[in-house]
């Protein structure tokens, strides 16, 4: 009993596909047991219908299946935590249970230059892909997490608001008057790993530096719209009180290539790179309100957290 | 006479008396995706075991150790539990082997 809730730990977050896979090579004994493992544990729901059934000669094989899974060993010698990894592009869901990620995109609307608001299933930072990227295959891979760029890992975050008074000192007085000037949102920067184990997270980390290179450009030359400055996104995370689909320029960002670390080769776009295990990326932006939003903006409504989750994210 | 392409003899040739020619290596190239697996008590001595219940084929008992020389000087004998070693998947065995 212990071993196969061991092995089932270990499925807890892949997907019911993958699980009914392994779930349809072991006995019938086990498979019930197992069933009411995974159902509990997991919520994946998995079918027993027309499955084999126990075989006396394999009940030792399936033993040894099951240790295997255990490791994150499958059949074919294929890796069930990199599906788990996988899931660590997936949105999570405070209920409980991975959700697919294009049911989060779902929720999203197409308002304003990133044409993405904050879902409040999702809580992982990310910044939104505009909807003029989204065609490019350089960038297809975020499809999988709602068009949005996403940290992986948790990353840090350093943010802060402003309010500049110039002092006003009077020749014979004691205290300095401040008079009020200007307040404003001061730049946001982000810093995140990305820890590429597999090729599929060389392919993600690749169009993340990709998007970024992209997201740091104007549309010179021969770009079309012509003369247009780099384009704006949305930076959401961590629920709509914190960050809320604040509009943002990438200003900059910063990758290391190290030294210390193994590189593995990725085919990206039919060619291969090389890409290391363990690097780190950090995004500097700037938020960036026209006009036109800011005419409407009121301090009593954002002081009541009227903003909070709303499409313009004020903060 | 032909030889079975999961032997690690699939590569040697075979004299005109009959018998195999000097060895040629069957490599099994390090990948990317290969998972790193401790070995298990069950396995201790035979991955002929782990090579039918990975693979559905013990005849592939001998990719264990040409993926991990440098672990497993001897196919059976290093093969105990405890050890460390690196699965080739099998859809890259597919493709390196022909199988």
């Amino acid at each position: 009993m212990s071993l196969i809730s061991g092995a089932f730990n270990a499925l807890k977050s892949i997907g019911s596909a993958s699980a009914q896979n392994i779930f349809s090579q072991l006995g019938a004994g086990v498979r019930t047991t197992a069933q009411n493992i995974i159902r509990d544990t997991t919520g994946i729901s998995i079918s027993n219908q027309g499955q084999l059934s126990l075989d006396p000669t394999r009940v030792g094989s399936q033993n040894r299946i099951l240790q295997n899974l255990a490791q994150g060993v499958g059949p074919g010698a294929e890796s069930i935590i990199r599906q788990g990894a996988v899931a660590t592009f997936r949105n999570y869901s405070g209920g409980g249970g991975w959700q697919d990620p294009d049911a989060a995109s779902t929720q999203n609307n197409s308002s304003g230059p990133g044409g993405m608001s904050s879902s409040t299933s999702t809580w992982r930072v990310r910044l939104s892909v505009p909807n003029t990227l989204r065609d490019a295959p350089t960038l297809s891979s975020f499809a999988t997490t709602g068009n949005e760029v996403v940290f992986p890992f948790t990353p840090s975050i350093l943010f802060g608001n402003s309010a500049n008074y110039s002092q006003i000192q009077p020749i014979h007085s004691n205290y300095p008057y401040n008079a009020y000037q200007n307040s404003q949102v001061d730049q946001i920067t982000i810093i995140g790993d990305y820890l590429n184990e597999f090729p599929q997270d060389g392919i993600y980390y690749l169009s993340v530096v990709h998007y970024l290179r992209t997201m740091t450009k104007m549309f010179y030359g021969d770009s079309s719209p012509k003369g247009n400055p780099p384009l704006l996104c949305r930076l959401n995370g961590y629920g709509p009180h914190v960050l809320n689909n604040i509009p943002v320029v990438i200003q900059g960002f910063t990758m290391d290539l190290p030294a210390d670390v193994d590189y593995i080769p990725v085919n990206f776009m039919g060619q291969t790179n090389y890409v290391p295990t363990s690097t780190t990326m950090t995004v500097t932006c700037l938020p960036q309100y026209s006009r036109r939003t800011q005419s409407q903006f009121s301090l009593n409504k954002f002081a009541n957290g009227g903003y909070a989750g709303q499409s313009e994210g004020f903060i | 006479m032909s030889v079975s392409p999961f032997s690690p003899y699939a590569d040697t040739d075979i004299t005109t008396t009959g018998y195999l020619d000097l060895l040629k290596i069957r490599p099994i190239p390090a990948e990317a995706d290969d998972v790193l697996y401790t070995i298990i008590t069950a396995y201790t001595y035979r991955p002929d075991l782990l090579a039918y219940d990975l693979y559905n084929s013990k005849d592939l008992w001998w990719v264990f150790a040409q993926r991990n020389l440098d672990t497993l000087k001897d196919p059976v004998f290093d093969f105990v539990a405890g050890t460390r070693i690196y699965l080739p998947k099998k859809k890259n065995l597919q493709q390196f082997l022909g199988i």
